[in-house]
């Protein structure tokens, strides 16, 4: 019997030591171990008790052998009568003890089994009976399930949470590394641009230099054509001279054939020399007639060449004005590239640095990510419901 | 008459005969008003020391004066008279001539040179009109 009991105690508090440990609360383990104590008393009182009676039994059936053998007067058996009958209400109370007891062994064998399946996890089967050991055993049983239950639910959400974290730090690393890429691009893009821009510059510096030179071309010309007009004012003047020789010729050749007409018969000769001097001054009139109209056309021409050219000076003028002003842009543009070059060379080196953190962080990350698996294999350790 | 001298006054066409031209000059640029003159009379010149007037056939006709370039000088006993003309044909041989219509004054005759009407004047009695009127 004692054995049994020192058996039963050992194995309610491994039980409750388990169960202890796996709770971690001091305060259940405290309850389980005074009801422990409680139910050893009620043990111990119990087995006191049989071993009286068993004394009392002994010299009452040692009395009965002795009156029968003839040894003792039958009184003595009547002396014996309040130990019969004390000795029968002691059975009355065995009897009740061993009641008790069974019921206590009962109780010690499910707390012991239960304490065992606790230690074990398995919290899916609820402490059933009456009783102080059965309703703490209950209350331990509903407690670790809430603790266990609301444990598994926050281990899941640490698990998703860290994994949607580890979702969003590899989607910012992925989103650093095409921002970098973007960053590489506009770099390329800019130094592209800075050559373009430094093209241009020259361009337009040659496109100054040539402007200057067709102004100078332009002047030339024009300064030509000046020249040009005056020459043909001054055959204008030539014409004028030859038109007045032409028409004094006219008038000198009528005359002599008037005079010719005087001289009767001998003058026949002379009138047809005369007028053929006269047809001579026509033509060189109608001749100088011709070059004047010439001459006109030329003078319009020049005149057109003249007004040309310093339209020409003009628009070269403008050209060379542009050209400038397109040097002086393409010099502020590439002074702004360059600035923007150092500017995304400066992103560059931020991304970088924000790549490292976010690979660092990821790591951090997955290594909480994995606690949080092994927080879940420990809570899976323990079985709410019954295997199926 | 085998030659006359054709000159254009007034965009028309008329003829003397070559014995009364004295000479052919240019259109003098300057001349001297007469006052109190008619108006086809436009002034005088000096010409080779003599005075010569200068008489507006066109306006003396009763045409349309137009600008004249050369200056024929012409004579008939003692008037002389100086007539600026468009244009000088000089000599040319004498079509035939058909007798002038009345309203035509101072004519000797009408005919065609090339295509276009000749009137050839009677010098004398034009410069005696011109003289007197």
């Amino acid at each position: 019997m004692r054995s049994y009991e020192a058996g039963a105690t050992a194995a309610i508090a491994t039980g409750l030591a388990a169960a202890g440990g796996a709770l971690a609360g001091g305060e259940a383990a405290s309850a389980i171990l005074g009801w422990g104590l409680i139910a050893l008393g009620v043990l111990g009182g119990s087995t006191l008790l049989l071993i009286r009676s068993l004394g009392a039994e002994e010299r009452l059936r040692r009395a009965a052998e002795d009156v029968a053998r003839g040894e003792a007067p039958p009184y003595e058996l009547l002396a014996l009568q309040p130990l019969a009958s004390a000795l029968s209400s002691t059975r009355a109370r065995e009897q009740a003890a061993s009641a008790r007891s069974r019921e206590l062994e009962r109780a010690l064998a499910d707390a012991e089994r239960l304490a065992r399946a606790f230690g074990a996890g398995e919290l899916h089967e609820a402490p059933v009976g009456e009783g102080a050991i059965y309703q703490a055993f209950g209350a331990l049983h509903a407690r670790m399930r809430g603790l266990i239950q609301e444990l598994s639910g926050m281990a899941g959400e640490l698990e998703g949470g860290t994994h949607e974290i580890l979702q969003a730090l590899r989607f910012q690393e992925q989103s650093a590394h095409e921002q970098a890429g973007a960053v590489e691009e506009t770099r390329r893009t800019m130094e592209s641009l800075l050559e373009a821009s430094e093209h241009i510059t020259s361009v337009a510096e040659q496109v100054n230099s040539h402007a200057e030179r067709t102004r100078e071309s332009n002047q030339t010309i024009a300064h030509q054509a000046s020249q040009l007009n005056e020459l043909t004012g001054r055959i204008t003047d030539a014409l004028r001279a030859i038109r007045n020789i032409a028409d004094r010729s006219d008038i000198l050749a009528l005359n002599a054939a008037l005079e010719g007409t005087k001289a009767g018969e001998a003058g026949k000769g002379f009138i047809l020399v005369a007028e053929e001097m006269r047809r001579l001054a026509e033509n060189v009139q109608a001749a100088v007639q011709e070059i004047q109209l010439l001459i006109a056309s030329i003078r319009e021409a020049s005149q057109q060449s003249v007004l040309a050219t310093e339209e020409g000076v003009r628009r070269s003028e403008d050209t060379a004005r542009s050209a400038e002003v397109i040097r002086l842009t393409s010099q502020q543009q590439q002074g702004g590239t360059t600035q923007v070059n150092e500017s995304m060379n400066a992103i560059s080196n931020l991304l970088s640095q924000t790549a490292v953190g976010a690979q660092e962080c990821t790591e951090a990350t997955a290594e909480l990510n994995r606690r949080a698996g092994g927080l879940q294999d420990l809570i899976a350790g323990f079985r709410l419901e019954a295997p199926q | 008459m085998k030659q006359v001298f054709a000159f254009e006054v007034g965009r028309r066409l008329y003829a003397v005969p070559a014995d009364a031209v004295e000479s052919v000059s240019a259109n003098p640029e300057r001349r001297t008003a007469v006052p109190m003159a008619p108006p086809h009379i436009l002034g005088v010149i000096s010409d080779r020391g003599r005075a010569l007037g200068l008489l507006d056939l066109a306006l003396f006709l009763g045409h349309e004066a137009t600008p004249s370039t050369r200056l024929v000088v012409l004579g008939a006993g003692e008037l002389r008279a100086g007539i600026p003309a468009d244009s000088v044909r000089g000599l040319v041989d004498c079509p035939p001539l058909e007798p002038p219509d009345e309203e035509l004054a101072f004519a000797l005759g009408v005919g065609l040179l090339g295509e276009r009407p000749l009137t050839v004047l009677d010098v004398g009695s034009l410069l005696s009109a011109a003289a007197c009127g």
